[in-house]
């Protein structure tokens, strides 16, 4: 990838971090807003309040006048009623209201307070005496009335200017509030903004990455299906190079046989020529001593039958290597025929057949465990397993007792297959040539074309396996033979030429 | 040897002097005397016996046997074996295939296309003059096709 891992994961991590302290920021501006408008709104109340009771206590030195007034003009002493506690509850809301102010924070409360409670009290005194006097049958003079009245404007101017004064500090408080609560919207908005801002930029990093991956996705896909078909294109390549030298062997083999036949032919009809003449050497009236005869003789009676035997002996030697090309280049030509294989079956039925040779040498083919089942060509099978046995059979040492044994196993779609010897082994330079068609490994005491293994191996390929060989050289030997466990899939696959 | 076998001609066609040599050597040593006319290709033997004329050619009126050698340079012999026992004149001839491979799918196909013997050439001479001297006793028995 062009563009570095890292710096993309940090630049995301960079966007997460940010969007969560900005949601932060926005909860905790929330909470310190709310609590200053919560701040406000209690302090409007307390205005509230402190102009209701304010207005109540100047309300009740109203009613006082008009209640006194009443009686004065009718001397009905119901009138009186509202007044006799109306001193009291004056004086309560006017404390009341007195706390609230200062609670505010009103520099000039407590004087004009104090200035209007004096003005209440002389009022309810100025009342309570008229009454009094009235209750006593006198009469009220003017300057008395006067007074009063002048008292009542002293407390009404006083409470209009603090009541201005509390509707002012009610305006600022519900102004400060609004102001807070515009305050708290403009700063909700700007960090919602910036959160779907570092979303956006997140999602379009995120959509980016993926379509990265998308992208490389499809390269590795690409990638894949190139070396795949490279792959299939090798196995063609490979099985049409393998027919072509199972062609070539095959018509080698086949026309080397035609001049052979003429080697071993006239060969024969020399040997018979020189027959003929042998009798006219056995007359007596020859000149033995005659040293033309002498060489002639010879030469029918020895050194012609020794050139024919050399080269018949020849001959057929090369006839049989031609077999063997013919026969390993044969074994390609038919398709296998995959069916179900019991190898343990198959293995006794091979030991069978070696048991003459087992006996001769003292030998024994055990089976060690569960051999598997599986699905190949049985024909071949056979073959590779007669083989292997017979050269575990054939070579072992003179040393030891001879002890075969064979085990297989499944692993995965595969089967293992060993033959383990403890005869005289391979050396490990031999261990790829033995292999090979007409080569051989070891004191070359036995008899044998080299033909066994090569053909062996020839036939595993064929089904689409391979074997090995593991050996020190000199206490035994394994020939491990692995092998799909089902022929039908490797076909199918392409992997085994059908 | 009676005149009838007299008249019967042996037709060899093998590439391999040496083969044709010893065949002929053999033939001979089994006491067989029938003419034997050799090619050692495909092409000129197929014109002699001209399997695909709608005349036999003249060659044709005598009995023949044919021995054919199944590697040819020009052609294979399986193809003139098919072209022989496909032609109404030439079908009745005897022929006896020779051959170098003991390949038996390939001795089915001979058969099947009509050869009526199979002679190995072996690398075992003496097998080998065996067949073709019993050949010389098939010779004295098989019954020449009558002639049109």
């Amino acid at each position: 990838m062009p563009r570095p891992r890292r710096k993309v994961l940090s630049l995301t991590s960079a966007i997460v971090v940010a969007a969560s302290l900005i949601l932060v920021a926005i909860v905790y501006g929330a909470h310190l807003f709310s609590q200053k408008t919560g701040q406000l709104a209690s302090a409007a109340l307390d205005v509230s309040l402190a102009e209701l009771k304010l207005s109540r206590a100047f309300n009740i030195l109203l009613e006082a006048e008009s209640s006194q007034r009443g009686f004065l003009l009718t001397h009905d002493e119901a009138y009186l009623e509202p007044f006799k506690a109306a001193r009291d509850a004056m004086n309560s809301h006017l404390a009341g209201a007195e706390i609230q102010m200062k609670s505010l924070g009103m520099a000039t409360a407590p004087v004009a307070m104090a200035v209007l409670g004096n003005a209440a009290d002389q009022k309810f005194s100025e009342l309570e005496r008229t009454i009094s006097l009235v209750k006593q049958g006198q009469t009220i003079d003017a300057a008395t009335i006067n007074g009063g009245r002048d008292l009542m404007t002293q407390a009404r101017d006083i409470v209009i200017a603090q009541r201005a004064a509390l509707a002012a500090i009610r305006a600022d408080k519900i102004d400060q509030a609004q102001r807070s609560a515009e305050r708290l919207a403009l700063l909700t908005i700007l960090g919602v903004a910036a959160v779907v801002i570092l979303s956006l930029i997140a999602l379009a990093q995120f959509m980016s990455r993926s379509k990265e991956l998308q992208l490389a996705h499809e390269k590795l896909a690409t990638a894949k299906e190139a070396l795949e078909e490279r792959v299939r294109e090798r196995t063609r390549d490979l099985q049409t190079a393998n027919d072509e030298i199972q062609r070539y062997a095959y018509i080698v083999g086949h026309d080397l046989r035609a001049p052979l036949v003429n080697i071993i032919g006239f060969a024969r009809e020399l040997d018979m020529a020189a027959n003929a003449i042998m009798p006219l050497f056995a007359r007596q009236e020859l000149q033995r001593d005659d040293p033309a005869i002498v060489k002639a003789r010879r030469a029918i009676d020895e050194d012609i039958p020794e050139a024919l035997k050399f080269i018949q002996a020849s001959a057929t030697r090369m006839d049989s290597l031609i077999n063997a090309i013919l026969s390993v280049s044969r074994l390609g030509r038919l398709p296998p025929q995959p069916q179900s294989i019991d190898l343990a079956a198959l293995t006794m039925n091979c030991i069978a057949s070696l048991q003459h040779s087992l006996n001769e040498a003292d030998a024994s083919i055990s089976i060690e465990g569960r051999l598997p089942s599986f699905v190949s060509d049985a024909r071949a099978m056979e073959q590779i397993m007669t083989n292997l046995l017979d050269n575990a059979v054939k070579y072992l040492s003179s040393e030891r007792a001879g002890r075969v044994v064979v085990r297989g196993s499944r692993i995965g779609s595969q089967v293992r297959i060993e033959v383990e010897d403890n005869g005289r082994g391979v050396a490990p330079s031999d261990h790829e040539r033995i292999f090979d068609l007409f080569r051989r490994s070891g004191k070359q005491d036995r008899p044998g074309e080299g033909i066994g293994l090569a053909h062996v191996r020839r036939l595993v390929r064929r089904l689409g396996g391979d074997i090995s060989v593991r050996s020190d050289g000199k206490t035994g030997s394994v020939f491990s033979v692995m092998l799909p466990s089902d022929l039908r899939d490797a076909i199918s696959k392409g992997a085994v030429h059908g | 040897m009676d005149d009838r076998h007299q008249t019967v001609t042996i037709v060899m066609i093998e590439d391999d002097a040496g083969h044709a040599r010893l065949i002929e050597k053999n033939i001979r040593r089994a006491a067989v005397c029938n003419e034997i006319v050799g090619f050692n290709n495909g092409a000129e033997a197929l014109e002699y016996l001209q399997p695909n004329g709608t005349e036999p050619h003249p060659a044709a009126h005598r009995p023949l046997l044919i021995l054919l050698d199944l590697n040819l340079p020009d052609m294979s012999g399986l193809d003139i074996l098919a072209r022989l026992k496909g032609n109404e004149h030439t079908r009745r001839f005897p022929i006896i295939v020779l051959t170098t491979t003991d390949d038996s799918r390939e001795i089915e196909k001979c058969y099947d296309l009509g050869a009526n013997a199979y002679i190995t050439k072996p690398l075992d001479y003496d097998n080998f003059s065996t067949a073709i001297r019993q050949l010389g006793l098939f010779l004295a028995v098989i019954q020449i096709p009558e002639m049109a």
